[in-house]
């Protein structure tokens, strides 16, 4: 090795080592089962808790972006409207998504936070509740797996009110109450105040993960739809913080 | 700088992820207008929901036009290999890009060409959605 290569190595572990502990974009996390060479191992089975259940905790992102832009027609269905539901998507659409709410800097939520692959959430499972910590807007949600019922009292909220409960390997979380304000996609599927969102939430070995979404809104909707999105973990890698603080798009947006 | 330009450009190549934005691309650019905007860079704003770009454009008879163009977020290019200095103030720059619907000095970045030549990859083009 000449003098000159070995600076090359000195100086890109020192930038690299930089930049590492400057945001955790790459460190290597506890409790990530690994090869010998110490690639993790994400085909190793799914972790478990100490109570025996699946553990989901994790960064994780959605594996392609297919439901981002089209949430029924990645599922090649055509969503169930009723008729004000479908007028009011159609208008949506019509405007090229001008009134997006994330256009504002609202949140994104269920499902929308959650389909972005630029934008991982992380997974933070305890016996009473799992969190889902966003990296998009710097936002959470709670998963209540305490054994409590949904509230009966709803202001509406853009997360809404989430429980959970274990069938065998899968995670069955409720979720009521979030503002119709929210839009299920990019592309503006609505919903009313009436939607009730289940997810069953499977994960299938360390790397991967899945979420079937059904959609029950009796008044936005003849009926209930589904949609399942695949999920993949990003290991020994960290979110990073994602604050709205510059939106300088409002100001040109036309519409059609 | 050439080193970490190349290990970018290797990463970009492995990591094809749609790039988008916090808001309709199609409600503010008009994919059927694309601009290449040329000149010196006079201010970076390395902050979400997007990196912003200001540059000053000079046409051949030497008047200056301002125009600023929006790249994709910090995050997502972060993970791409980009950092807070990949571009400067007083770099030159040629970016290609989508022009505002409203006829302002606006775009989205779909590519930053540096002086020597090499491509940075913009990352917020959402053009080919509908």
């Amino acid at each position: 090795m000449t003098l000159k290569s070995i600076w090359g190595v000195v100086a890109f572990a020192a930038i690299f080592a930089h930049t590492a502990a400057a945001q955790w974009l790459q460190l290597q996390v506890p409790g990530t089962p690994r090869s010998p060479d110490g690639t993790p191992n994400l085909r190793a089975p799914a972790p478990r808790t100490a109570d025996g259940k699946p553990d989901l905790s994790g960064v994780w992102r959605a594996r392609d972006g297919r439901h981002i832009a089209n949430l029924a027609g990645a599922e090649g269905i055509t969503a169930p409207f009723a008729p004000w539901a479908e007028a009011l998507y159609k208008e949506r659409r019509e405007n090229n998504g001008l009134d997006r709410p994330s256009g504002k800097c609202l949140p994104k939520s269920v499902p929308d936070a959650m389909t972005l692959p630029p934008y991982p959430f992380k997974i933070v499972q305890t016996p009473t509740v799992t969190v889902m910590l966003f990296e998009i807007f710097v936002s959470y949600r709670q998963i209540h797996t305490d054994g409590r019922a949904l509230p009966r009292e709803r202001q509406p909220s853009w997360y809404g009110y989430s429980i959970g409960r274990w069938e065998q390997d899968t995670l069955v979380v409720e979720t009521v109450g979030i503002t119709d304000r929210h839009w299920l996609d990019d592309s503006g599927y609505p919903h009313s105040d009436a939607l009730k969102i289940t997810e069953r939430i499977r994960r299938s070995d360390f790397g991967r993960m899945d979420i079937e979404f059904t959609f029950d809104d009796p008044k936005a909707y003849t009926k209930p739809w589904t949609a399942k999105v695949a999920f993949e973990l990003m290991p020994d890698t960290e979110l990073l913080e994602y604050v709205c603080e510059n939106e300088r798009d409002a100001p040109h947006m036309v519409g059609k | 700088m050439k080193t970490t330009l190349a290990g970018f450009l290797v990463l970009v190549a492995l990591a094809p992820l749609p790039l988008l934005a916090h808001h309709s691309f199609a409600a503010e650019f008009d994919s059927t207008k694309p601009v290449t905007v040329k000149g010196a860079v006079t201010k970076v704003e390395w902050t979400n929901p997007h990196i912003w770009i200001y540059i000053d454009n000079k046409d051949e008879n030497g008047v200056v036009s301002k125009w600023e163009c929006e790249m994709g977020s910090p995050n997502s290019l972060m993970r791409q290999g980009w950092r807070s200095d990949s571009l400067k103030q007083g770099d030159q720059v040629t970016i290609e890009g989508t022009r505002a619907k409203n006829g302002s000095n606006t775009c989205n970045a779909r590519t930053v060409r540096l002086a020597d030549g090499t491509r940075l990859f913009a990352g917020s083009s959402e053009g080919a959605r509908p």
